[in-house]
């Protein structure tokens, strides 16, 4: 019955990886650009909903609490996202690839030291140079639902649920709105796409929006699940969100997501391995032969047709 | 994007030139007068710039420029061209009051920094900030010549080489003077005139001019910069502190050298290098001497360096196969992966996770210093009547280290293997199509690196006493990268820049220490948007980054038909 | 060893050795057949052009020849031996090409840029590079040397230390081949080498192809210029739609009057060029 539980586990954890993975997917699939930064964003997102609890006290929202810190977790992620793409890449947009991808390093660095410096500043705010305990909302956190020999924690839960429903969100403005038409144009053919009349700057906030909000979404999730944040969360989840959306098919939205839940899955099942190169403080390591595995066999991904032949 | 109409229109300078020039000789003038006034309100504040009459160091400096903007007006009237060979007069003198002004900004806003309030500066630094801007005023005025040919200006042979040793001595006595600058304010201050300095220099066409010299007195130059480092301990009068640091700052610069050769030469992008530098430390301490090494082996030393260096690279060759032959973006991915797998591995080592290699998060420590042919590197050592410390011991053997690295850099990168890595950054297609070995030279550039970081790692292990896993995450491969990219990629002399900025900065400027993760990344991204070639790059990489910009081709061009090659390798 | 295979609906004589032999190529990608069921025969010494309306399959066959693209079926026999389909390989083979839109190293000289030419024909490894000994000296001048020579060979001898973006257009063409050249390739293959070229350039590039020629070399060349592969070809194999229409003399190819059609089409509005066409041929009968 381990292996149940460890299922759940994966794949909530998989859920996560998935919400972050479709930002680095769509940035990737438009501009070919890694935005090492994202993982930066989640953070930011994350930080973002523990501002919002700071700030409206709790007791006068009641099950407003939640989506309003979901909101401004948004609202941050998404802005933040916005202005490094206007001002770090857009300036970068003709150059050779290696400029956007050593500022983007850049990007991430500046944007964790600038909460873990400055957040602690503004009066009332906890100082962010360690972990932060992440508040614990009523209904979605709490004790464990147990179903039969399996535990499900309430926050894993509701990350399961959110992703399948961002998943349908993103399904549905990618095929049925224009907008989303035209991102899958641009995505395709830059060029024609603006020969088409198609706004490929505006598309490509967008894309960067779109990633940005998923993002804030797992923030907001991981804070609730792991009872507490840190500035520097964004790194190795960013990294495995990465390894994720390579997994799928980079380019790909549901390749994304079905990248992120086979990752999660992979390292759920890792810790299951008996003997040395198993249990949990492997996990990690297996989760990074994947994606070299991946990217040895079969670099277009497992939903992908593109393969990215750039060298 | 809004446009600002430029103040001086060259007709108005055309009428404004005379007067501009007066102008810009009195604000020298004031300015070097300044410098024997007051300038702070208290000792404490940089170099101590309270006395009357009695310049300190920087307010010397203040002097210099002062004097250098005035003479070069001076010399602007007086000295007319001969033949083809020009100076660049005016552009030095409008580079230099430039170069004043930032430079008395700066040490004002030191002092207001570091004495609390602007209210901290004295009258004298108001005359002097008064005589900077007079100058630069007066040089806003007059009309821009034309740029610099002093390329093939020639002199008698001696004289070059009495030229580059005075040069190299004037380098070995700042940077000795810069190294042992404790206050912050000062540090910075120091950097602002060296730049200025430096970029008169350019404008001028020094520069042009001593590259000349030195592409003519090659071997001179090399043989005096290795005297120069040479002798650098023996100018620290037996203090070990400076070498502590410089003996990082050469271990970086080594290991940043194997890097360029990765990504500058091949074009590929590792970002998990630390990785070989950290399994060659890991090798060394692993076979070392100390009380926790795990293998009952103990080679010598020299056995270590080659082991370590093997280790590496067979790293290297197995990362590199199965990913050099996908994708330029997925690599810098799959090298992170991989630098990832390696930290991880090197904890889970430990006994508990798996077999006991490297004593997991603790590390290997204790490891004894080196004794290569009865020369014990941890014991002082008096030479020449100067006592020269441990770290000065280890300084020498990393200077050979390092001059291997340049040598093999060098040398592979003007042969056909180095014009082969030309060739793939350039279209790798086509290299493909004319017959050039383009996955053997990509997983021969990867493993080269790797050989030569491994070999570094060795020395450091000895180094730094200890090896722990958190010396090699992922930031130090961003901090390597950074001295590449920053310094100038491909070129010797741009790495070097680039490893000792990025190592030396966050010692002396103690007082951001806590933002100086901010602003490296600050950097990074500022040099990206405006100058994404370095410091010092080589001018192929300059053609490579401003596709666009025919002046530059154009100027390159030129110079490269006198020259007869592009300069590669900044040497 | 040369192959001596009849080969079905290729008329070429059957005098000396052929050196390219294709087999049945086809290439499909997808549903979409770009060439179908070519074959063709290049001898020794020869030079034989390809030529076919745009859309013809002529790149993408060219393309199949030099080991860039694996055919769907059929072969390529190079030298008696079927080609590998590696471009490193096929230019190791000794067949070395240029190509439609000029990719040259750009940022390195014209001289640097046939060095790189020579690179699979020597041998200096990573020690014979660090150490410098005699060999390396030895290595390095015979690679200055002969890319020196190659570029007297094209005529552009006086330009040898300029960057290769600088260089006029045509003498970007001129480039392309001697760094083609530098392979030492038996069979040379040039793709339109003289689109964009005016009538005195055009007239530079016929008499250096039949310079090359005169070396030893045979000659594939994809043209559109009627005048100019009329001239230059000893024989001409014309595509269309992916397939081989006619293979032979120019005198034949340029007066069958499908090959007319192909190009131009016949109605009313096309009478004009259809003249001149004809004019064309004329002159060269």
């Amino acid at each position: 019955m381990d292996i149940l539980q460890q299922l759940i586990n994966g794949l909530s954890l998989g859920a996560l990886y998935a919400l972050i993975a479709v930002g680095y997917t769509v940035v990737y699939g438009i501009i070919q650009l890694i935005n090492f930064a994202h993982g930066e964003i989640f953070m930011i997102g994350a930080f973002g909903a523990l501002t919002a609890w700071i700030l409206i006290p709790g007791e006068s929202l009641g099950i407003w609490q939640l989506p309003i810190m979901l909101v401004v977790g948004m609202v941050a992620a998404v802005g933040t996202s916005l202005l490094t793409e206007r001002f770090a890449y857009r300036p970068l947009r003709n150059a050779p690839r290696l400029a956007p991808l050593i500022t983007a390093i850049g990007v991430s660095v500046f944007l964790q030291e600038f909460v873990r410096l400055f957040y602690g500043r503004i009066p009332g705010f906890p100082d962010a140079k360690r972990a932060i305990t992440f508040p614990q909302i009523d209904y979605v956190t709490g004790p464990a639902i147990q179903l039969g020999p399996i535990t499900i924690q309430r926050a894993a839960l509701f990350t399961m649920i959110a992703l399948v429903v961002c998943w349908v969100f993103l399904y549905v403005f990618v095929n049925r709105t224009r907008m989303g038409r035209a991102m899958q144009a641009t995505s395709q053919d830059p060029d024609t796409a603006r020969l088409m009349g198609i706004n490929v700057d505006r598309i490509i906030m967008v894309a960067f929006a779109l990633g940005a909000a998923l993002a804030a979404v797992a923030g907001l999730a991981w804070g609730l699940r792991y009872t507490n944040i840190d500035f520097r969360m964004g790194f190795l989840a960013g990294l495995k969100a990465f390894t994720a959306a390579v997994l799928g098919g980079i380019g790909n939205i549901n390749g994304a997501v079905v990248g992120g839940l086979v990752l999660g899955l992979v390292e759920g099942m890792a810790t299951l391995i008996p003997g040395t190169f198993g249990g949990s403080a492997w996990k990690d390591v297996w989760a990074f032969v994947l994606l070299i595995l991946v990217l040895v066999f079969r670099p277009q991904g497992l939903l992908g047709s593109r393969v990215v032949d750039r060298a | 994007m809004i446009t600002v109409p430029r103040l001086v229109t060259p007709e108005r300078q055309q009428r404004s030139d005379p007067a501009g020039g007066w102008v810009a000789i009195a604000g020298g003038v004031i300015l070097a007068a300044s410098a024997f006034l007051p300038w702070a309100y208290s000792f404490k504040a940089l170099d101590g710039m309270t006395l009357l009459g009695f310049p300190s160091p920087l307010q010397y400096l203040g002097l210099v420029l002062g004097l250098l903007v005035a003479g070069l007006v001076v010399c602007s009237r007086r000295i007319k061209p001969k033949g083809k060979i020009r100076v660049g007069w005016v552009r030095g003198a409008k580079a230099a009051a430039t170069g004043a002004l930032v430079y008395i900004a700066i040490i004002i806003l030191s002092i207001a920094v570091e004495l609390g309030g602007l209210i901290n500066v004295v009258y004298g630094g108001w005359v002097a900030l008064l005589g900077a801007a007079i100058a630069f005023a007066g040089t806003r005025l007059m009309i821009m010549d034309k740029p610099a040919t002093l390329a093939q200006a020639q002199l008698r042979p001696t004289l070059e080489i009495l030229l580059v040793a005075v040069v190299m001595g004037a380098a070995l006595f700042a940077t000795a003077f810069a190294l042992n600058i404790d206050d912050g304010g000062a540090f910075v201050s120091f950097i602002a005139f060296l730049g200025a300095f430096v970029a008169v220099l350019f404008r001028v066409g020094a520069m042009g001019f001593l590259s000349g010299v030195s592409q003519r007195h090659r071997k001179v130059l090399i043989l005096a910069a290795f005297v120069v480092a040479f002798l650098f301990p023996f100018t620290q009068g037996g203090s070990d502190a400076n070498m502590s640091i410089a003996t990082q700052v050469i271990i970086f610069a080594a290991a940043a050298m194997g890097l360029n050769i990765t990504v500058g030469l091949a074009g590929l992008l590792d970002l998990g290098y630390i990785a070989f530098l950290g399994a060659g430390a890991f090798t060394a301490a692993v076979l070392s001497r100390s009380a926790f090494a795990t293998a009952d082996i103990h080679p010598p030393f020299i056995v270590v360096v080659l082991i370590a260096g093997a280790v590496s690279a067979t790293l290297g060759l197995i990362i590199g196969s199965p990913t050099l032959r996908v994708s330029g973006d997925y690599l810098a991915i799959v090298t992170l992966a991989f630098g990832e797998i390696f930290r991880i591995t090197m904890i889970n080592l430990d006994g508990e996770a798996g077999p006991n290699i490297t004593h997991g998060s603790n590390g290997i420590p204790a490891i004894p210093d080196l004794t290569l042919f009865g020369f014990d590197f941890g014991r002082p050592h008096i030479v020449l009547g100067i006592p020269l410390g441990r770290f000065s011991n280890y300084y020498f053997l990393l200077l050979v280290l390092i001059a291997f690295v340049i040598l093999v850099f060098v040398r592979l990168n003007n042969s056909r293997i180095g014009r082969g890595w030309v060739a793939i950054r350039e279209d790798e297609k086509a290299a493909e199509a004319m017959g050039v070995n383009v996955f053997g030279l990509k997983l021969f550039a990867f493993a080269s690196g790797a050989f030569l970081a491994g070999i570094a790692g060795a020395v450091k292990a000895h180094q730094d006493i200890s090896v722990t896993p958190d010396q090699f995450i992922f930031l130090e491969s961003a901090f390597l990268l950074a001295a590449i990219v920053l310094g100038g990629m491909g070129t010797v002399l741009g790495v070097l820049v680039g490893a000792t900025l990025l190592k030396l900065l966050p010692e002396k400027l103690r007082f951001v220490s806590d933002y100086r993760l901010m602003i490296f990344a600050l950097l990074l991204i500022l040099m990206m948007r405006f100058r994404p070639e370095g410091l010092i790059p080589s001018q192929r990489r300059q053609l490579e980054f401003h596709e666009e910009d025919e002046e530059l081709a154009e100027r390159i061009d030129e110079e490269v038909e006198q020259t007869g090659a592009l300069k590669g390798a900044g040497l | 060893m040369t192959t001596t295979v009849d080969v079905p609906g290729v008329s070429a004589p059957d005098d000396g050795s052929a050196i390219l032999v294709a087999e049945d190529v086809t290439m499909r990608f997808g549903g979409l057949v770009a060439v179908d069921s070519v074959d063709l025969r290049v001898n020794e010494g020869e030079i034989m052009g390809l030529i076919g309306p745009n859309g013809a399959g002529k790149t993408t066959f060219f393309n199949c020849l030099t080991g860039l693209y694996l055919p769907t079926s059929g072969r390529v026999v190079f030298n008696g031996a079927v080609l590998p389909p590696k471009p490193r390989k096929v230019v190791i083979a000794g067949m070395a090409r240029t190509f439609q839109n000029i990719r040259l190293f750009a940022n390195m000289t014209a001289v640097e840029n046939v060095m790189v030419g020579r690179y699979c024909r020597t041998n200096t490894g990573p020690l014979t590079s660090i150490l410098r000994g005699p060999k390396f000296h030895r290595d390095e001048k015979a690679t200055a040397a002969r890319a020196h020579e190659l570029l007297d060979f094209v005529g552009l001898g006086s330009t040898a230390d300029s960057l290769a973006r600088h260089l006029a257009y045509g003498d970007q063409r001129r480039l392309e081949i001697a760094r083609a050249l530098a392979t030492n390739p038996k069979l040379l293959l040039l793709d339109e080498p003289t689109a964009g070229m005016n009538p005195q350039e055009t007239r530079q590039a016929e008499e250096l192809i039949f310079k090359i020629r005169d070396e030893g070399l045979a000659v594939v060349v994809i043209e559109h210029d009627m005048r100019f592969i009329f001239n230059l070809c000893d024989r001409v194999l014309c595509l269309v739609q992916g397939r081989a229409l006619i293979e032979g003399t120019p005198g034949e190819v340029q007066s069958d009057p499908r090959v007319i059609e192909a190009y131009i089409g016949t109605g009313p509005e096309d009478a004009a060029e259809l003249e001149q066409f004809e004019e064309e041929g004329q002159d060269n009968a």
